[in-house]
């Protein structure tokens, strides 16, 4: 079942949803001091969407990024493994050696 | 209120443990010029903001240092792995470690832990937005500075990344500073 793993999904998931988060952060920033920008609040609004998208669909199957984003299977996720600083992110790899 | 979500904001992924370089990048951490100083500054400036704008402004960067915060402890983190005792005395890692071991404790490079002395809340707008723009400044010279001792690629894009969002932020606490001007504070 190894080989059927879905990681390519899981991580591009992933970094999508790091792209995104990022870019809604940027906007959010220069609504700050922009706050009647159209062009950035229609931006923003499409990048919130595309963003709802992803984190539904990581969260749903891969675990959760925000705290109440994933209750798999009725169990606590949260504090599963690894945590974001820890090499390699998905860690894919290191599960399996363990 | 701060909510926390279980990614970093960009990549960290290294290969390569480098207790030296490690040293070095202590300072974007818990340094004068480093993340936690950046999130501790902005965080407390904000409450007595005249503008609500600039409390936006505050409010956000603030929280973006905190998961900068985090990227740099995650570098460090990742630097230190799996060290033998004699790569840490041959990294010049051995005063952290005999104090720290592997885990993360903020302070400068030199040792020096982290000082809010190294910041200032003087609840004058003015005072404070002319602050965060010299601090963010000082915080792109330390990351500067980084990029000239490191050779380590994966190191360098992370650090590259964080670099290229003080120039950002300057950029946001400019604008700040227009808006304060033309309130006349």
């Amino acid at each position: 079942m190894a080989v059927n793993k879905p990681t390519t999904t899981k991580n591009d998931l992933y970094r999508k949803i790091q792209e995104l988060a990022f870019v809604k952060t940027e906007i959010e920033l220069f609504l700050d001091t922009h706050p009647d920008s159209r062009v950035a609040m229609d931006y923003y609004k499409e990048t919130l969407a595309a963003l709802d998208s992803y984190m539904t669909k990581y969260q749903s199957e891969y675990g959760p990024i925000h705290a109440s984003g994933g209750v798999m299977n009725d169990r606590w996720a949260w504090v599963d493994m690894p945590w974001p600083w820890q090499h390699g992110e998905n860690a894919e790899a290191r599960e399996d050696k363990n | 209120m701060w909510i926390y979500e279980k990614k970093l904001q960009y990549p960290v992924k290294i290969k390569n443990p480098n207790p030296r370089l490690a040293t070095a990048i202590l300072s974007a951490l818990g340094g004068p010029d480093g993340e936690l100083g950046a999130a501790t500054r902005y965080l407390n400036q904000r409450y007595v903001m005249p503008d609500s704008r600039v409390i936006g402004v505050l409010t956000d960067v603030g929280s973006e240092e905190l998961g900068h915060m985090e990227m740099v402890a995650s570098i460090i983190y990742q630097l230190t792995r799996n060290l033998t005792p004699d790569e840490i005395k041959a990294g010049g890692f051995d005063a952290y470690f005999v104090d720290h071991g592997t885990g993360i404790y903020p302070c400068s490079a030199a040792g020096v832990p982290f000082n809010t002395m190294a910041i200032a809340s003087k609840g004058d707008a003015l005072a404070d937005i002319t602050e965060d723009l010299a601090a963010e400044q000082k915080a792109r010279v330390v990351y500067d500075n980084i990029l000239r001792l490191s050779d380590d690629p994966d190191v360098n894009d992370a650090i590259r990344f964080l670099r290229q969002r003080e120039i950002v932020h300057f950029q946001r606490f400019g604008e700040a500073m227009n808006i304060l001007r033309d309130k006349k504070f």
